[in-house]
Parts: C-alpha cells; structure tokens; sequence
C-alpha cells in the first residue's frame, strides 16, 4: 500500500526554535499510526505539515502523493482532530456538521448517522459555543470521520478529557479503524493510551523521528533489559559498569535498570549475584523487565539508544 | 496551487453567513441603514445648490459621514475583532484543515466581513438618491456611480488597512487596536495634506489629499456642499479628468493593499 503521508527530510524553524530538524518518516494508510514524543518534540508540527497548514523549509511532504499545502483538494481524503477543537461559537452542532458534510458531497443521513454513533444527536439543535470539552470533541471527531476519510489525523485528542472520556476516545479510534477502515495517525505525549490503540509508532524527540516500528517490533527490539531491585543500588551500578556486556546501567528510582548485550542474559543472572556479594549489597529482585512504552521512551528521550526513523 | 471546488466555497459561504450574520445583527444594522435615508431627507430635498450634479455628489457625502461611520463600526467588528480571533483562537486553523484553499478562504471572509457592509451602504446611498431625487439619478446616474465609487474606494482603503494588520497581529484586541490606530494614521495623513495644501497652496499636497480621498475631489469638482467637512479650505478645483485619475491610483493603493493581504495569508500565514 503506498505511503498516505510522507515526509522526506523536513526541516522547519519558528524565529530561532528548529522545530523539525531532518524529520523523516512514512505514514501508511491502513493502521493506526502512533507519533509520541514530549510537548515541544515536533509532533504538532509535523501534524500541521502533513495537512498544508505549514510549509516546510526544506524537505518534501506528500499527503497521499500531492503537496498538501498547493492542493487543498487533497485534504478530501483525510479528516483532522486539532489538539484544541474551535469550532464556529454561535452554530448549532447539527448545523455545523451539515456544513461539513455538504463541503465533501455528503447528505443530512451522514450526519444522523455520526452523531449516533458519536452519541451526541440530543446536542445537535444547541449551539456549538455551550457544549462541554468532551461533547465539543466528540463532536471533532464528528466532523472529521463524517465523510469516511482514508486517513483520520488526529492532534492530541484526548488532552483535556477525563479519563472515562479518554477511554471512550480511544475506543472509538479503535471501532472506526476495525469497523469502518479508517486508518489512523494519533500523536500523543500519553503513551499507554497510544500502546492500546496504535499497530505500529514513531518516536519524536527533537525534531526528529528516533525509532519507527511495529509495536512488538519495538519491545522485541528492547529485549535484554532487567530490573535490579537492591540496596545502596549506586554501589553496585558501578560493580555492574565493570562488565563487558553490559551496555547501560540507570539508576532509577532506587532500583537499577540495565541493558546487557543480546545472547548474555543468562550470564547477567549469575555475574549480578556474584557482584553483589562481593560488594556487599543485599539483593532484593533481579528480573527481565517487562518494557513498556514508557520505558521505550525514556530511554530514547536519555540521549541513547536513539534509533533514525527509516 | 489547485483551486478550490465552487461546492466547498458555497458552503463556506454559508457557514460564514450563519456565523457572523446572525439575529440581530443584519435587523440592527438595516434598521440604521435605512434611518439615514429617512433622516436626511428633508436636507437634500431643501437645500439649494449650484448645478444637479452636487446634490448627487452631496448624497454620496452625506452618506460618508453618516453610514460609512457604522460601516466602518461593522467590518472593525468582523475583520479586526471577528477574524483576528479566529486566526487566533484557531477557528481558521480548523476550517483550513477543510478541502479549501487560503485563498478561498480569505475571499469568503472578505465577502461576509468587508463587502456585505459595502452593500448596505451602496444600496442605502442609491434608494436614498431614487427616493430624494429621482429625476437627477435618471440624467445623471454616471456623477451618482462615480460618487458611490469614490466613496467605496475610501471604505475599502480602510477596511484593507484593518484586513492586513489582522493578518499580521493575529490577536483580537491588539488587532482592534492597531486596526483604529492605522484608521486615525491614516485620517491625520489626510489631514496633513490638507492643511499643507492649504497653508502653501502647493497643488502637490492636495494631489496626495485627493488620492487619499477621492470623493473630494469630485466634490470640489462639482462645486458640492461637504456634510460634516473638517480641512482647511476648499483645495484647488480638479477637472473631472483629474478626478477619475485619483480614483483610478487611489483603486490601485487599495488592490495592492489586498494583494499583500492575501499574499500574506496565501504564502506567509502559520496558523
């Protein structure tokens, strides 16, 4: 399937903040895509690339094969959730959503038919100005699904929301994309929301794409790391540096999170305990560490194991 | 750069309308719109002056003074409060996210913002001439049209002004504040070039003062009464020639100023 997004090299500067610095990365059009990074990495910028709100200083992005931001005829094909919904105050919610559905050739049953599904029909006679953060973004993805879009961008989506709504969301992301065959790019700081819902992610940290994979991909790819819970773990982070297969110790916590190369794990389990009789240390825990994304994450965000995104 | 589809533009339209042009707003401002017509009937009908032609320049002045004042209230109150809070509260972020070009975009919003009041003021100023003088609109439609020009072109200079410091500021009340504050510039500008025409009685000075006001121009031309006229003097009598050459270059300030309103929002604007 080719690329619904593409971005080659981008680089994009605000005054003197480089927001993309060399951004690469292709966007299939058939999953729910993942882009997660702190605030300030460059994911709203990139978002805002990738639909023609932004030119890019240099490098190229292709939305479905065209240049997003000379052809706004593109953007028939893809519906958007901004980070922060604004919508025209004095309208009524099922007037908006008329509008918008006229704009990509769709009827009123179109619109009874997503705010059923979005469960907001009884909102659709009061004005959009008097909804509530959550009905306001419920009726964003209204909006943005209304015409059955390729690709469903979504900057976000669950700031502001409580976390029943940030629920809701993210099982609505996931019934869209099953049911109807949306696929889907979701950035988020949050990144256990994104591991319920995305089949593959890409890492953003300073402008750049660090790692980029399927999501078991990217775990199996952090195999080797185990977890040492201890005494005066400083001590023994610095018996363990002495290893030659060990690649990172951190302290974090009061624990020790080590990185040892691929094939010594076992070699790990006995050199650990020796050590530490050595050293004096009494061991509470050793063990694989079941990786999450948000250790993936701070590992990459640490200055190592930064992996270019292809 | 792809056009937008005409079916995007409609609809845009017509959000645009539903939005900025609701109750009571459209009822107020006809209300006043057609109070001037009715206030004012008994002076142009009594006054007495020199050749037809000045009564209908005298319309299109009397119609400067009165419902170009809140023709100006209105596009201060869409384009320098209206849209400079959507560029910042992200309304255009959100509807450029749509299948419509910046173009397009912007065109709809000068329509709704800009040209809708021009309207009001174009058909108040032409039932008021038909109603008050229907002979003279008859014979000399062509004195009324260049008057009604002449008094839109200045409109549009201001409201280009208050479009392109929009754009730029991207603020509601900064924008609403430099927007007024460009409008006084651009009246002390005038201003100058009247009083300097008049103390020197250099004819450069109100060439610049006619290029900025146009309608004054044709109303010394015509030898017309100036409703609510604060200058020094008269100025010099331009022929009609020379009328239609400030109102052509005074056209040609007002495309250029949005030309750059557009270039600037088509090329430069980062929501």
């Amino acid at each position: 399937m080719p690329d619904a997004l593409k971005y080659l090299n981008v680089r994009k500067r605000f005054g003197k903040v480089r927001a993309l610095n060399g951004f690469t990365l292709r966007i299939p059009g058939d999953g729910v895509f993942g882009l997660i990074g702190p605030n300030g990495a460059g994911k709203t910028t990139a978002i805002k690339l990738g639909i023609g709100l932004l030119r890019p200083d240099e490098g190229e992005v292709k939305l479905f094969g065209e240049d997003p931001y000379g052809n706004p005829n593109v953007r028939f094909e893809v519906g958007v959730i901004h980070e922060r919904a604004a919508f025209p105050k004095h309208v009524r919610a099922g007037e908006f959503l008329k509008h918008v559905a006229r704009m990509y050739g769709e009827g009123e049953e179109e619109v009874r038919e997503v705010m059923k599904l979005l469960g907001i029909s009884e909102v659709a006679d009061r004005k959009i100005g008097g909804l509530s953060a959550g009905t306001l973004r419920k009726l964003s993805i209204a909006q943005a699904i209304i015409h059955r879009p390729r690709l469903v961008i979504a900057d976000e989506p669950t700031a502001n929301l409580d976390p029943l709504a940030r629920a809701e969301l993210l099982e609505t992301i996931s019934v869209l994309h099953k049911d109807e065959g949306m696929g889907f790019l979701v950035s988020s700081h949050v990144l256990s929301e994104l591991e319920r819902v995305c089949d593959r992610l890409a890492f953003v940290y300073a402008g750049k794409v660090r790692l980029v994979g399927d999501l078991s991909m990217l775990i199996e790819s952090f195999k080797g790391l185990f977890k040492v819970s201890c005494e005066r773990a400083g001590e023994l982070a610095k018996a363990l540096r002495g290893l030659p297969y060990v690649r990172e110790v951190r302290v974090a916590g009061g624990d020790l999170v080590v990185r040892v190369d691929e094939g010594f794990e076992d070699d790990f389990y006995r050199d650990v305990s020796s050590l530490a009789k050595e050293v004096g240390v009494k061991l509470y825990y050793v063990g694989a560490k079941g990786i999450r994304l948000e250790e993936l994450f701070r590992s990459l965000t640490s200055g190592e194991g930064g992996i270019e995104g292809n | 750069m792809k056009v937008t589809r005409p079916s995007v533009i409609l609809e845009f339209i017509s959000m645009e309308l539903s939005e900025t042009w609701r109750f009571p707003l459209p009822e107020l401002f006809s209300f006043l719109y057609v109070l001037f017509p009715l206030f004012f009937s008994y002076l142009v009908r009594s006054i007495v002056m020199g050749p037809p032609e000045a009564k209908l320049v005298f319309v299109a002045s009397l119609a400067e003074g009165t419902v170009s004042l809140i023709t100006i209230l209105l596009i201060l109150k869409n384009i320098s409060y209206g849209l400079a809070n959507e560029l910042k509260g992200g309304l255009i972020q959100t509807y450029l996210s749509y299948p419509v070009g910046r173009v397009a975009l912007l065109s709809v919003k000068v329509f709704s913002g800009i040209l809708i009041p021009l309207a009001y003021v174009v058909f108040s100023t032409l039932t008021f001439a038909y109603v008050n003088l229907p002979g003279l609109v008859t014979k000399y439609f062509n004195v009324l049209a260049l008057s009604l020009l002449s008094l839109i072109g200045q409109l549009m200079l201001a409201a280009g002004l208050l479009l392109l410091v929009s754009i730029l500021v991207k603020g509601g009340g900064a924008s609403l504040g430099l927007g007024i504050a460009s409008l006084f510039g651009l009246d002390a500008l005038s201003m100058a070039f009247n009083m300097l025409g008049g103390t020197t009685g250099e004819e450069a000075y109100w060439h610049a003062y006619y290029l900025l006001n146009p309608l004054d121009a044709l109303v010394n031309h015509y030898g017309s009464l100036r409703f609510l006229y604060v200058g020094y003097g008269r100025g010099f009598k331009p022929s009609l020639n020379q009328c239609l050459t400030y109102l052509s270059l005074h056209y040609l300030i007002v495309s250029l100023i949005y030309l750059a309103s557009f270039a600037y929002f088509a090329r430069r604007f980062e929501p």
